[in-house]
């Protein structure tokens, strides 16, 4: 099975790495082959919102740079892991420059999810999707945000489940490790 | 509220090129009746200010220097667009004018206008994070449904947006916060649902014939 971790975290948190660095090792552990991206020391240009990935040439954006290939990646994997510092009740900007040019993995299409509309699926399987996000101290409203950023996300993405923690910057290794594996236990990718 | 020496910023979330985005039609209807109110304005494209230090400087300077801000912005992957997070991160880093304040309008391709929740609650959360007093955000669905062209000279069907902005610019200018029937009114659908899926359905398929992929639009190119 293949994990891959968008690591989200900005130039100036890079201490933060160490969660990121947990991650694998726990993924590893339970003998996932886990990539760590560090999405910081990847240049990708913003997303054009011209929906060529969808009506020129469906599937791949057509800027030519490092997001087709994290794009290629994310499908491949079997679970994908947004790691990000909660900014704002959401994700980092280095996370998000990612996600905003993967859209081309889901159809153009319209479909009806639970009554709401969505994007019909492109790919018949989409990762299992787990959100960690790092906060500095507890905030609820940034919790709550953050978690719903993610159950909406994974409605939009078609990943096949969802499931999102909190880790705080302060905690000890094992206090980290004890959060991300309850989120891996929710997904079933830990027993 | 004395409008006199007033100062309001239109920051535009959208990638696109001046002109050509609806988050930059909707926003400069605001700014042109808050400057017909006496107000002074300035607009800024926020990715094309993220390209230079100059660009990333002028944002900076702009914020400080205002009264108000209005963001303007598409809805990407049920949030906002990362250059739109990048100059967050930014602002939140510095002090803002004192008693300044936020208001967002948020525009989704989905047809209901309840897509851009999330995306509204982190904009709240910026404001509080930047000293930013939060006075409110319009929502709207059907976005696909507009153009970059002057919201004025988009059709009748516009019409409950613009009394939806006059109902906001009118609060705004008096101090006060974006009303509840300016919400409603931005997020009430500009045809039925099903009528804006069968059409948006009908473009892509279209758009698709125009780039002669229309048999195409299901490949899985990086299907493992």
């Amino acid at each position: 099975m293949k994990a891959l971790v968008l690591n989200g975290i900005g130039d100036r948190a890079q201490h933060l790495d160490r969660i990121g660095e947990r991650i694998v090792q726990e993924l590893r552990s339970l003998r996932w082959k886990t990539e760590n991206l560090i999405l910081r020391d990847i240049e990708i240009a913003p997303c054009m919102g011209c929906f060529g990935c969808w009506v020129q040439t469906p599937g791949v954006c057509l800027i030519d740079d490092a997001a087709r290939e994290v794009t290629r990646k994310i499908i491949g994997s079997d679970l994908i892991v947004y790691l990000t510092p909660i900014t704002f009740g959401g994700y980092s900007s280095e996370l998000k420059k990612a996600l905003d040019r993967s859209i081309g993995l889901i159809s153009p299409f319209f479909t009806k999810i639970n009554g709401e509309v969505h994007h019909r699926k492109r790919y018949a399987q989409a990762p299992k999707l787990l959100g960690v996000g790092v906060a500095h101290e507890p905030d609820e409203e940034s919790a709550r945000i953050f978690k719903t950023l993610i159950g909406r996300n994974a409605i939009n993405m078609h990943n096949s489940a969802d499931a999102a923690c909190i880790v705080y910057e302060d905690q000890s290794a094992t206090e980290i490790e004890e959060v991300v594996q309850a989120g891996l236990s929710e997904l079933g990718v830990r027993s | 509220m004395n409008s006199e020496g007033n100062r309001v910023l239109l920051l535009v979330g959208s990638p696109k090129a001046p002109g050509k985005s609806v988050s930059e039609a909707l926003g400069s209807y605001v700014i042109e009746k808050m400057e017909a109110r006496g107000w002074s304005s300035e607009s800024i494209f926020i990715r094309a200010s993220l390209q230079s230090d100059e660009g990333r400087a002028a944002l900076l300077e702009g914020v400080k220097a205002s009264d108000l801000i209005i963001l303007s912005f598409p809805l990407y992957v049920d949030s906002l667009p990362a250059p739109v997070i990048r100059a967050m991160e930014l602002i939140s880093a510095l002090c803002c004018k004192k008693n300044a304040r936020l208001a967002v309008i948020a525009n989704s391709g989905f047809p209901e206008a309840q897509h851009n929740k999330v995306a509204m609650s982190i904009c709240q959360r910026f404001a509080h994070a930047s000293g930013l007093e939060w006075v409110g955000g319009l929502a709207l669905g059907m976005g696909g449904a507009l153009s970059g062209q002057r919201l004025e000279e988009q059709g009748g069907m516009v019409g409950k947006i613009i009394k939806a902005l006059d109902l906001a610019v009118d609060a705004l200018v008096n101090g006060e916060s974006v009303p509840d029937e300016a919400i409603r009114l931005m997020a009430k659908p500009l045809i039925p649902g099903w009528m804006y899926t069968t059409i948006g359905n009908f473009g892509w398929r279209r758009e698709a014939k125009r780039h002669g992929v229309r048999k195409k639009l299901g490949d899985r190119p990086y299907q493992r």
